[in-house]
């Protein structure tokens, strides 16, 4: 089945019209967050904090959300 | 003289200044055409090929597999690449060669090849400048995968392809810079060392910046500039004489 993958980077979002053909849901997990920790690794640095997620969809509808948050604690001393 | 005569003496003709007598000799060199499907293993690693493999027609990629089975390519060739040609000195295969699509050879023997090199130096140098060429793009695709971002790497490649194919005379004619890049998505993910869903994000968005167009194998090359600046895309690598070469300066 061909799994959608579309982007979200805090307010900005990028639809996947191509998609990627997976054998079943859990193919398609992968996928999603090997996609998402790839995106991750090129803009993390340098950021403050981040959301981030990968929504996948197939033509029946909405199947999943990944998300990944990163956040800087600044402590005191 | 064959079609794999034809693009041959084209290539090294761009690879050195060869005398008639160079030419004549390439002309007649014994070269045997095959026609091959797409998704065809050529040569493989470990293999020790008495030949080397022109390619006459068509796109073929050069790959690894690891253990665990992931793939990464190291280039793609067209017309008038010899994507195996150390082979001719080095014994034994380091790298695998496949088909992307079916694609036209011409199989080189590397008895005949060390002939026509002893007796025609100029025709050995322009072979050893194809090589070292090779090793050059190698390096520039070690520094693509291994230090640019998904987007300046996807745009270097595209970069790269589009140059390779107008200097091999295989882009649109015309002022658009249209060339064939028919891999598909999985290919384009190995050649650039990001999954699939990072592939399709990145496609997405080069093309929402109105930097290129990708389909169905198809690749124009809507902003030169502007993809050029996103890559950091400097053609020294490639070689190209100097006329060309300034064609696609930065």
């Amino acid at each position: 089945m061909r799994y959608f993958f579309d982007f979200r980077d805090g307010d900005t979002f990028i639809e996947d019209k191509i998609g990627v053909e997976c054998v079943d849901l859990a193919a398609a997990k992968v996928e999603a967050s090997a996609g998402l920790a790839g995106y991750a690794k090129d803009v993390i640095a340098g950021s403050e904090r981040r959301e981030m997620a990968v929504e996948v969809r197939t033509n029946k509808g909405s199947m999943l959300t990944t998300k990944m948050v990163f956040d800087i604690e600044h402590l005191d001393t | 003289m064959s079609q794999s005569h034809d693009v041959m003496l084209q290539r090294l003709s761009r690879l050195g200044n060869l005398s008639e007598d160079d030419r004549k000799a390439i002309a007649s060199l014994p070269i045997e055409q095959a026609d091959l499907r797409a998704d065809q293993d050529v040569a493989r690693v470990n293999e020790r090929p008495s030949r080397s493999i022109l390619i006459t027609s068509g796109m073929a990629a050069t790959y690894k597999d690891t253990l665990d089975g992931k793939r990464q390519i190291h280039s793609f060739h067209r017309a008038g690449d010899m994507p195996d040609l150390q082979s001719l000195h080095l014994k034994t295969l380091d790298a695998a060669l496949e088909t992307v699509t079916p694609c036209r050879v011409g199989f080189l023997r590397h008895d005949h090849l060390r002939l026509l090199c002893e007796k025609h130096p100029r025709v050995a140098a322009a072979l050893w400048r194809s090589t070292l060429i090779d090793a050059s793009i190698h390096r520039e695709w070690m520094t693509n995968v291994g230090q640019r971002k998904a987007p300046a790497r996807m745009a270097h490649l595209f970069c790269e392809q589009f140059i390779r194919s107008a200097v091999a005379g295989l882009s649109e004619p015309g002022e658009r810079k249209v060339c064939a890049f028919p891999v598909t998505q999985p290919m384009l993910g190995e050649a650039l060392g990001l999954s699939n869903v990072h592939i399709n994000r990145t496609l997405q968005y080069l093309r929402d910046a109105a930097l290129i167009s990708f389909d169905h194998g198809r690749l124009e090359i809507l902003d030169w500039k502007m993809l050029v600046d996103i890559a950091g895309f400097d053609p020294t690598y490639l070689h190209l004489d100097d006329e060309v070469g300034s064609r696609y300066a930065a």
